[in-house]
């Protein structure tokens, strides 16, 4: 007799698509050589006890510790796992948080350092706008400077010039170099003089005269 | 430089660098400070150089830090990060003491966040500590100290079972 096995399956997901590929629904399968449920106990296995597998006590010993070594193995290699896993986790978690914290920090630093900028903008633009006040004024007062004397150097030229044109009628050419020579050799010049601290000069014949004018004054002082 | 010679020898003493309050964060690499001598706008940023430099070499030697005299037309101070970012300060008729602070608070490391990290050293560099983030989790990882109830049971003479409840260990036994 055959039999019919329900079950339902319910169709998983698939990773690519969100939605559910088919409805759930009964797969029938046909399962033979079971007897039906409502069934009795056969009269022939009514008082049927089974007799136990026979255990040989040493093997049991045996097998019990190499069992209990080999849960204790698993146990152990299965919790450094999970330890090695957990400290990944945490570290990555960590690793994410250090990331977020730095991006901020630095947006936060950059926010910071924009508003001192802004306020030292305002007052090296001031200073820089001082600067050139000044430099302009120093330019300015140089450019006066040189006009001036410019100025004085054309009226020192011009006057020059003039002095020279009035000059102009005594310089030697050659129509007159005989007569200026002529001249020349025939001045005679008395350099035996001499000098005082204050530059006066004291020729020969000055002195003897003041001699002889201060005799005549002392004669006439005692005659008188 | 020979001891306590020069200008403000004071500053080349250990005490005076161990003092210093600037530590920058870790993710800093270079720093680089650029003012004119002689220029009336770069005296504070001078005065910070010449008076802080040294502390926060001191402080931070990981970090390279770089003086540019006389290639700028205003002073101003630029730290590079290990990422590749760069920020920039002017400093710019700035006083000493206003540049200091603005460094300390935008670059360096905030107070709660040194005592932390001093406190975690401490508490690493401990061996007589034990716990979690030391060298060993429980006293018990030491030999010659008695170990933990969950590995090994204790002697009857130690457990409260036996010790008050007047269970004697001949009876239990």
């Amino acid at each position: 007799m055959s039999c019919l096995r329900c079950a339902v399956k319910f169709l998983t997901k698939s990773p690519a698509a969100d939605g559910i590929i088919g409805l759930p629904g009964p797969l029938i399968q046909s399962v033979r050589g079971i007897k039906p449920r409502w069934l009795p106990k056969s009269k022939s296995k009514i008082f049927y006890v089974r007799t136990p597998t026979p255990i040989d006590p040493v093997e049991h010993e045996q097998l019990m510790t190499l069992y209990f070594h080999y849960r204790a193995h698993l146990r152990s290699i299965r919790s450094f796992i999970c330890s090695q896993h957990l400290q990944q986790l945490q570290a990555a978690k960590q690793r994410t948080i250090e990331q977020e914290d730095k991006v901020a920090d630095f947006k936060k630093m950059e926010e910071e350092i924009s508003q001192w900028n802004a306020r030292v903008q305002v007052v090296r633009e001031e200073r820089q706008a001082q600067e050139a006040q000044w430099e302009q004024k120093r330019v300015e007062r140089k450019m006066t400077r040189v006009e001036r004397r410019k100025l004085r150097r054309l009226e020192q030229a011009e006057q020059k010039l003039q002095s020279d044109m009035e000059a102009a009628p005594k310089f030697i050419t050659m129509d007159n170099l005989d007569t200026e020579i002529e001249k020349l050799l025939n001045m005679r010049i008395d350099y035996n003089f001499a000098i005082d601290k204050q530059g006066n000069k004291f020729s020969a014949d000055s002195t003897s005269k003041k001699d002889d004018a201060k005799d005549s004054e002392q004669k006439e002082a005692a005659k008188g | 430089m020979p001891f306590m010679k020069g200008r403000a020898p004071v500053r080349y003493t250990l005490r005076y660098l161990e003092q210093g309050k600037l530590v920058l964060k870790d993710n800093i690499r270079i720093m680089t400070v650029n003012y004119n001598t002689g220029h009336k706008p770069s005296h504070g940023a001078y005065d910070f150089v010449f008076w802080h430099l040294p502390q926060l070499q001191y402080k931070n030697p990981e970090v390279q830090f770089l003086v540019f005299r006389n290639m700028t037309p205003s002073p101003f101070l630029q730290v590079y990060f290990g990422d590749g970012q760069k920020l920039l300060s002017q400093l710019d008729s700035q006083p000493k003491n206003d540049i200091f602070e603005h460094v300390k608070r935008v670059f360096c490391k905030s107070d709660e966040q040194l005592g932390a990290e001093t406190l975690a050293k401490q508490k690493m560099a401990n061996p007589a500590n034990f716990g979690i983030g030391c060298a060993r989790e429980c006293m018990c990882e030491i030999p010659g100290q008695v170990p933990c109830t969950c590995f090994v049971v204790p002697p009857k003479e130690l457990r409260g079972k036996f010790r008050f409840m007047g269970k004697d260990v001949e009876e239990d036994s």
